[in-house]
């Protein structure tokens, strides 16, 4: 799994052409937005979170109730 | 008596084990250098299933730039559980139900299929409070993020402490960040007579990158470790006719990896597809799949569609019947290996002067979101016998920006 994960970092650092400011602003739609709505992203992912037996990785933070 | 009866209708809800608690979603978009937008947002949340569990869940949330470089945010949410038709059935006998009565809840748990069976009794069996203050601060071309967190029921109480730092990198196109969560809880069942702690610290890191004009890719990894109470008190493991309380290890280390990346398919239209994999030290797997499409439907509106699947493996200490009490016991069917599958539907409106919703303006927003989601269990869930869970979500959500 380290080799997956080193290797997906690797992808990432080296496949990129650098975008300019003046060209993003087509990722700064809220369509392209990655959880653009944080509330709602970590209201979906509770959901998720105590219904299956696991989680993490998702972005989300989470604390406050023991049903996770 | 009546002590007594309330103390078996709270057994019989948390045997679900429903308590919605909040989760604040701290993974850095591509623009880690922003502070989050001055708004205030209140939704409307419930959710129902076919175990018969209600839960209405409203929270509002305030976010204030009190800087140029600060911002504040407060929120407060409240848990309603009711499960009334299983305590209804309950109801009918003291102390635990016998085959016949168990028959008889199944029926009727078959039978519910809406709210229409919450008319009697109390409305609700058990209510949660959550009070959340943190701050977001910017710290070069990155933000750095506290939170705090107390939650409060009847027999669960919690503080959290979480932070989270990101970074933007090469002109802005890398963003770093890590994360930390610690969690200090007390359980103390209402059926029991004791309390005990439980420790959750999580580590997180993700890495966001734009890979061209219209394509961002995400990974992120979180390493958690949990200690002390593991179990569900409210569980029971039966073992030759007897009733045992589940018997977990006390730690737990959990780890996650995942990939996310996300296309601009069309100039309406977007494209996300994502992959997790989890594996602990329970021998606990699972793999996660997802894959997600925006589109905008006019100027102003934006409709979303998604599909998730998940498939887990089992712990090595869950069997679907115990001949004798071994060092570890449980029916928890969060352990068992199964599948699940979920459907999800969400609509944004942006407020505009021109259309009947934008009256507040183009600050406001108008969210609604709807999942049907499918949860299928090697072993049939203890209580009821049923392999099959059905639930259904539903938010509607204000946000206005001020």
């Amino acid at each position: 799994m380290k080799k997956v994960v080193l290797l997906m970092l690797l992808c990432l650092a080296s496949g990129c052409a650098t975008v300019q400011p003046y060209e993003r602003e087509g990722l700064s739609d809220p369509i392209m937005i990655l959880d653009e709505n944080a509330i709602e992203s970590g209201r979906k992912e509770h959901h998720l979170d105590y219904r299956e037996g696991t989680k993490g990785a998702t972005g989300a933070q989470s604390g406050g109730c023991g049903c996770g | 008596m009546l002590r007594a009866r309330k103390v078996e209708d709270v057994g019989v809800v948390k045997r679900g084990g429903f308590a919605f608690g909040w989760v604040f979603c701290l993974c850095g978009t591509v623009m880690a250098q922003a502070l989050p937008e001055d708004e205030i947002q209140i939704n409307f949340s419930n959710y129902f299933d076919s175990f018969d569990v209600a839960i209405i869940y409203p929270s509002v949330t305030l976010t204030k730039k009190m800087s140029k470089s600060t911002s504040v945010t407060g929120r407060y949410l409240v848990d309603m559980v009711s499960a009334a038709s299983i305590k209804n059935a309950g109801s009918s006998g003291e102390g635990e139900a016998s085959s016949d009565e168990d028959e008889e809840y199944q029926t009727r748990v078959d039978a519910v299929t809406s709210a229409s069976g919450y008319g009697e009794g109390s409305a609700f069996d058990d209510v949660r409070y959550e009070a959340g203050l943190g701050f977001t601060q910017l710290v070069g071309l990155g933000t750095m993020s506290v939170n705090g967190i107390f939650s409060r029921e009847n027999d669960y109480q919690s503080a959290t402490i979480a932070s989270s730092l990101s970074q933007s990198f090469a002109k802005k196109n890398t963003t770093i960040g890590v994360g930390f969560v610690r969690s200090w809880d007390t359980v103390s069942p209402e059926t029991k007579d004791w309390e005990r702690d439980k420790n959750v610290t999580t580590l997180s890191a993700n890495v966001s990158q734009i890979l061209s004009t219209r394509v961002v890719a995400q990974v992120l990894g979180s390493y958690t470790t949990e200690s002390g109470y593991l179990a569900d008190a409210y569980q029971q493991v039966t073992i030759n006719g007897e009733d045992l309380d589940p018997i977990h290890p006390d730690n737990r280390v959990r780890k996650a990896a995942a990939g996310r990346l996300k296309f601009r398919l069309t100039e309406k239209s977007s494209m996300q597809v994502g992959y997790r994999y989890y594996w602990d030290d329970w021998d606990v797997t699972s793999h996660t799949g997802s894959l997600n499409y925006k589109r905008y439907l006019s100027s102003n509106v934006i409709v979303g569609l998604g599909v998730r699947s998940y498939l887990q493996g089992r712990a090595s200490f869950f069997k679907p019947s115990y001949d004798q009490v071994e060092t570890f016991i449980t029916t928890d069917i969060k352990l068992d290996s199964g599948f699940s599958n979920e459907l999800q539907f969400d609509l944004t409106i942006h407020g505009d002067e021109n259309n009947l919703l934008g009256f507040l303006g183009d600050k406001i927003q108008y969210n609604l979101s709807v999942s049907l989601y499918q949860r299928h269990s090697d072993t049939p869930y203890w209580f009821n016998g049923s392999k099959d869970l059905l639930s259904t979500d539903f938010n509607f959500g204000i946000r206005y920006r001020f």
